[in-house]
C-alpha cells in the first residue's frame, strides 16, 4: 500500500519532467517495484488469476529478487489455503530481507495455522524483537495506530500459542499486553478464557465488562459476560447481557439458553420453554438445551416428555452424569424406582466424588425397600457433603424406620444445631418431618411420619 | 430304467452331478445324441448358476476407470457416489453413516458393500470380491470338474449354425456365459441368434445386455434393455434397467424407472424394494420407510422391509417400536448375530435391562464373522457406558479392536473414554488412528479439533 503511494508520486513527478529527461529515462533501468500498485489492486479486487500471472511475470523479470511480489504471492497462497506453499514463499521472501517483521509475522502465522505451535511461537518472539530493534524504527512512518494494531495482533497470536502449549501464565501476560495495546474483541475473549481456566471469575467479569464497553456490539463478548455473571450468581446482570446479545443476534443459542435458564430458575417454565424451543431450532445437538427442556417438562409434571427429552440429551452425551441424575429423578417421580436406580447407579459410577448422586441413589433404594443399602448410600453422601440438610434429615428418618433410634436422634440433633446456626437452608417440609420424628420420640407414639421430602428438587442447568 | 429318463428326473431333483455322470455315460455310447448333450449342458450350467440380480456387486474398477459416469462433480442429491454433504455436521448424533457418507442401512444387501467404493476399499486394505473375480473363479471351477478335457471345445463350436437352432441356442448361450465364463463367445452367439430371430425375441436382448454389462458397455446394455421392455414389459427387465442406472450413478433416473414400472405392475414387491433402497441411499428416510411399509402390506414376511422399518424407528428415538419389528423378525425364524445385537440395543434404549445382556450374549455366541463380533463388542461398550462403568467399556472396546483392528468408531470412543480418564496423549493417538482408518468419519476430526483448542 505504502510503496504504491510512493510509486504514484514518483510517476507523477516523472510525467512532469518527461520532456526534459526523456533520454535519461530511457537509460534508467525499469524500477523493480513498477507494478506493485497493480498487483495490490488486483489482489484487493479479487482478480486472483490475473494477479498471479502478473506476479509470475514480475518474478521472471526481476530474477527472483523482488520482495514485495513474493510477499503478495505468499499471501494469495495462504488465502487459497496452500499453507505449505505459502510458508515456502514467505521463507524465500525472508531470505531477501531478513529484517522485515511483516514477513516474519506471516511466516509465524503460517506455522500457527499448520499447528506447529512451538516454531510459530519462536517466530512470533523473533518478530517482537525485530519490532523493538532500531531497524524497525526506519519503518516508523507506518503510523502509530498501525504499529499498535500490528504488534497487538502478534501479541494475540503469541498469547494463543502459549495457550495451546499449555503455558497459562505466559498466555495471560501476553493477552494482557494485547488488551492494553489495542482494544480488540479477540484479545478480550482470550483473556476471559484464560481467567476462567484459572477459575478467577471476578477478574474475568471485570475484563468482560471492560470488553463490552469498548466493543458494545460483540455478541460473543456479551454472551460470555452473561455466562460469567450467571456462574457467579448475579442473574440480574446476566439477564441484561443476554438481552443485549439477543437484540444484536436473535439466533444466538447460547444467549437464549442463558435467558431460558434464568427464567427457569424463577419458575416461569412456559417462558423458559419458549426460549429453549427457539434455541433448539438453531442448535439441535446441544445437550444442555435438551436437558433443560426435559427439566422444564419435569417441573410442569409432564413426565413422559421430560423423559424423552432427557433421553435425547443422554443419546448425545452418554457420559454426562447430570443427565443421568435428572433421568433418575424423573423416573423416581413417575414411580419407576428400578429404572431410577439404574440411572442413579450410572451417575454414581461416573462421579463417585459427588454426594448428591449418592443421596439420589439412597432415595431410589429407599423406594425399592432396601433400607440397609439406602442407609449406606446416604452415609456415603453425608461423608461427601456434610452440611446438606436433606441428607441429614433423611438419614435420621431412615435410621428411625430401621429402629436404630439412638443414631437417628444423633442425626436429628445435628440437623437442629446446623439449622440453628444457619449453616443450612431449611424448608418447612423438612422441619415438619424432623418435628414429626422428634415428636415420635417424645410421645412414644407409633406413628409413621410422612415421607415426602425424598425427591429433592435439583435441577442442573448447565 | 431308461438312463435318459433317470437323468431327466435327476435334473429335476437338482442332483446335477449325478445327472451329468449319467449323461456322460450315454454320450459315450451315442456321441451325437443332441437331447442328452443339451441336458448335460443345462445340468452343468445349473450347477454353477448364480442369480446376478441378487448377487450383483460393484466391480472394483468402477470409480476410477469408469468412462460411463455422466458428471464428475454432480449436484448434491443426484449421485450415490459422492459423500452426501447434507448437514453432516448437524447429524453427529443421528443415524450413523458408512465410510462413503451414505446412511447406514437396515440389512446387508449384495449391493451394499461393507466398505464403500473401490478406492475406499483399497485404502482400508480390506479384501474385496468384485464381479470379475467371481467370473474367473467360476471359470476355473468349471475346468477343474472336467477331468478328461472340456465338455465342449468352445473354439470349435460353429456358432452361426447353432444360433439358428431355437432348441439349442439358449442352453448353449447359458452354458457359455455361466459355465465357461466366456463372455465374448456368448455375446457372439447372442448377436447371431437375435439376427436369426429378426430381433423379435426380448430374451436375447436381455442376454445381450448381460454380456454388455460384463464387458462394461453400460450404455449399449441400456439400449438393449429399453427395447426389450418395449417388446415385453417384465419385472426382471425393469429391475435390470434400474440397476444399470444405479451403476452409472443416476439415481434420479433410476427412481423414475421405478415409478414407471410401478404403474405397469402396481404394488410389485421387488420393484418397490428397489425404490425403497434407492430413496434410502438418497438420504430420504421418511420416503423410504413409506415404501417399505407398502411392501410389508403386500408381503408381511419381507425381512428386508421389516428390518429397515425397525432401524428407522430405532434412529428416530423410538426404540420400543423398533423392538416390536425386530421381535417380529425373530418370530419369523431369523436367527442371526446381527438380529440379536439389534434386539439388545433396542432393549438397552427402551430400558429393558434384564433382556439386554441376554440378547448380546446370544449375539456373541452366534457371531462367527470377526467384523460382526467386533460390532457386537462395540455395542456392548455402550451397555457398559449406560451403566456408567468406564473401565468395562474400555475393555469391551479393546475386545472389539481384537476382532477388527480397523474399527474406526471404536478407536474414537476409546479416545473419548481415555480422555475422560485424563490420558490426553493416549486419546490423541487413538483419534489419529481412527482418522487414519476412516477419514470420512466426522467424530475423530471433530474431537481432534476440540482437543487442540482445549488443551
Amino acid at each position: 500500500m505504502l510503496l504504491n503511494g510512493r510509486e504514484n508520486l514518483h510517476s507523477a513527478s516523472v510525467s512532469g519532467k518527461t520532456l526534459k529527461k526523456e533520454t535519461a529515462k530511457c537509460l534508467e533501468p525499469a524500477p523493480m517495484e513498477k507494478f506493485n500498485w497493480l498487483i495490490h489492486l488486483q489482489h484487493v479486487r479479487g482478480e486472483i488469476g490475473a494477479c498471479k500471472e502478473l506476479i509470475k511475470e514480475e518474478i521472471a523479470r526481476n530474477q527472483g529478487k523482488h520482495e514485495y511480489v513474493y510477499f503478495k504471492q505468499g499471501i494469495i497462497a495462504k488465502e487459497e489455503g496452500n499453507l505449505q506453499e505459502a510458508l515456502e514463499i514467505f521463507q524465500k521472501c525472508l531470505k531477501l530481507n531478513l529484517n522485515n517483521h511483516r514477513i516474519l509475522k506471516e511466516v509465524a502465522k503460517c506455522l500457527y495455522e499448520m499447528k506447529r505451535f512451538r516454531l510459530a511461537l519462536n517466530a512470533f518472539l523473533e518478530t517482537e524483537q525485530l519490532m523493538k530493534s532500531p531497524d524497525w524504527q526506519l519503518c516508523y512512518f507506518i503510523g502509530k495506530y498501525q504499529r499498535v494494531f500490528k504488534s497487538n495482533t502478534s501479541k494475540l497470536f503469541s498469547a494463543e500459542t502459549y495457550m495451546k502449549l499449555g503455558n497459562l501464565e505466559k498466555a495471560k501476560e501476553y493477552a494482557n499486553k494485547s488488551v492494553k495495546l489495542g482494544k480488540q474483541e479477540e484479545s478480550y475473549l482470550l483473556l476471559i478464557k484464560n481467567m476462567t481456566l484459572e477459575k478467577d471469575f471476578r477478574s474475568a467479569i471485570a475484563v468482560a465488562n471492560a470488553g463490552v464497553e469498548s466493543c458494545p456490539e460483540s455478541v460473543k463478548l456479551l454472551t460470555e459476560a452473561g455466562l460469567l455473571f450467571l456462574k457467579t450468581g448475579q442473574s440480574q446482570y446476566a439477564f441484561e447481557r443476554f438481552s443485549q446479545a439477543l437484540a444484536l443476534d436473535q439466533t444466538c443459542s447460547r444467549a437464549l439458553l442463558g435467558i431460558g435458564c434464568i427464567t427457569h430458575r424463577h419458575e416461569e417454565y412456559d417462558v423458559a420453554l419458549s426460549k429453549y424451543k427457539i434455541a433448539v431450532l438453531y442448535d439441535p445437538e446441544s445437550l444442555a438445551l435438551w436437558n433443560n427442556i426435559g427439566m422444564c417438562f419435569y417441573s410442569k409434571q409432564k413426565y413422559i416428555a421430560a423423559i424423552s427429552c432427557l433421553k435425547r440429551s443422554l443419546w448425545l452425551a452418554p457420559l454426562n452424569w447430570k443427565i443421568l441424575f435428572n433421568l433418575a429423578l424423573v423416573h423416581l417421580a413417575t414411580n419407576q424406582p428400578a429404572s431410577g436406580f439404574n440411572f442413579a447407579c450410572a451417575a454414581v459410577n461416573l462421579r463417585p466424588d459427588l454426594g448428591d448422586c449418592f443421596a439420589l441413589l439412597a432415595y431410589t433404594l429407599f423406594e425399592l425397600n432396601d433400607l440397609e443399602n439406602a442407609l449406606r448410600a446416604l452415609k456415603q453422601a453425608h461423608s461427601l457433603i456434610a452440611a446438606d440438610a436433606f441428607v441429614i434429615a433423611n438419614a435420621g428418618l431412615l435410621l428411625h424406620l430401621q429402629g436404630r433410634n439412638e443414631e437417628s436422634k444423633e442425626f436429628l440433633l445435628k440437623f437442629k444445631t446446623l439449622s440453628e446456626q444457619g449453616e443450612i437452608t431449611v424448608t418447612n417440609e423438612m422441619t415438619n418431618l424432623v418435628e414429626n420424628i422428634s415428636k415420635f420420640y417424645s410421645d412414644n407414639l407409633v406413628k409413621r411420619p410422612d415421607v415426602t421430602s425424598n425427591t429433592e428438587l435439583a435441577e442442573d442447568e448447565v | 430304467m431308461d438312463p435318459m429318463y433317470l437323468a431327466l428326473s435327476l435334473f429335476r431333483r437338482r442332483q446335477y452331478d449325478k445327472c451329468v455322470e449319467i449323461c456322460s455315460e450315454i454320450l459315450e455310447k451315442q456321441p451325437l445324441d443332441q437331447a442328452v448333450w443339451c441336458l448335460k449342458m443345462r445340468a452343468l450350467t445349473q450347477r454353477v448358476y448364480v442369480d446376478e440380480l441378487e448377487s450383483e456387486e460393484n466391480e472394483i474398477e468402477d470409480d476410477f476407470l469408469d468412462s460411463n459416469v455422466v458428471a464428475t462433480a454432480p449436484r448434491p442429491g443426484t449421485s450415490l457416489k459422492t459423500p452426501s454433504s447434507v448437514n453432516t455436521n448437524k447429524s453427529l448424533g443421528a443415524r450413523p453413516r458408512t465410510s462413503t457418507g451414505r446412511p447406514i442401512s437396515g440389512v446387508v444387501r449384495p449391493s451394499t458393500s461393507r466398505c464403500g467404493s473401490g478406492l475406499e476399499r483399497l485404502r482400508t486394505s480390506r479384501g474385496s470380491t468384485g464381479q470379475s473375480a467371481r467370473a474367473i473363479r467360476l471359470g476355473t471351477a468349471a475346468i477343474l470338474s472336467q477331468k478328461d478335457g472340456p465338455f465342449i471345445q468352445v473354439s470349435r463350436l460353429n456358432l452361426s449354425k447353432y444360433a439358428k437352432n431355437k432348441l439349442l441356442n439358449k442352453s448353449i448361450f447359458e452354458y457359455l456365459l455361466y459355465h465357461e465364463g466366456d463372455v465374448r463367445n456368448a455375446m457372439e452367439l447372442a448377436v447371431l441368434a437375435t439376427q436369426a430371430c429378426e430381433f423379435k425375441d426380448w430374451w436375447w436382448k436381455i442376454q445381450l445386455a448381460k454380456c454388455y454389462i460384463a464387458l462394461n458397455l453400460v450404455r449399449e446394455a441400456e439400449q438393449q434393455i429399453r427395447s426389450a421392455i418395449k417388446q415385453t414389459p417384465h419385472i426382471e427387465n425393469y429391475i435390470r434397467l434400474i440397476r444399470i442406472y444405479i451403476r452409472i450413478d443416476q439415481p434420479l433416473t433410476a427412481t423414475e424407472v421405478c415409478k414407471q414400472a410401478l404403474e405397469i405392475f402396481p404394488n410389485d414387491v421387488s420393484i418397490m424394494t428397489e425404490l425403497a433402497r434407492l430413496t434410502e441411499e438418497l438420504n430420504e428416510p421418511q420416503a423410504s420407510v413409506k415404501y417399505y411399509r407398502n411392501i410389508v402390506i403386500q408381503d408381511a414376511m419381507n425381512t428386508e422391509a421389516i428390518a429397515c422399518i425397525g432401524m428407522y424407528h430405532f434412529y428416530n428415538n423410538q426404540p420400543e417400536l423398533a423392538l416390536r419389528y425386530y421381535r417380529r423378525l425373530l418370530a419369523m425364524g431369523a436367527h442371526s448375530a446381527e438380529l440379536y445385537n439389534n434386539l439388545g440395543l433396542c432393549c438397552l434404549y427402551s430400558q429393558q435391562l434384564d433382556l439386554t445382556l441376554a440378547c448380546f450374549q446370544r449375539a456373541l455366541d452366534l457371531a462367527t464373522d470377526p467384523l460382526v463380533k467386533a460390532d457386537v463388542w462395540y455395542n456392548l461398550s455402550y451397555v457398559a457406558i449406560a451403566a456408567g462403568d468406564v473401565s468395562l467399556a474400555i475393555q469391551c472396546l479393546n475386545l472389539c479392536l481384537c476382532a477388527d483392528s480397523s474399527h474406526a468408531p471404536a478407536f474414537n470412543n476409546l479416545a473419548v473414554l481415555h480422555h475422560k480418564n485424563g490420558k490426553t496423549h493416549l486419546a490423541k493417538a487413538y483419534l489419529v488412528t481412527a482418522k487414519g482408518h476412516q477419514p470420512a468419519l466426522p467424530e475423530p476430526v471433530f474431537n481432534l479439533n476440540v482437543l487442540q483448542n482445549d488443551h
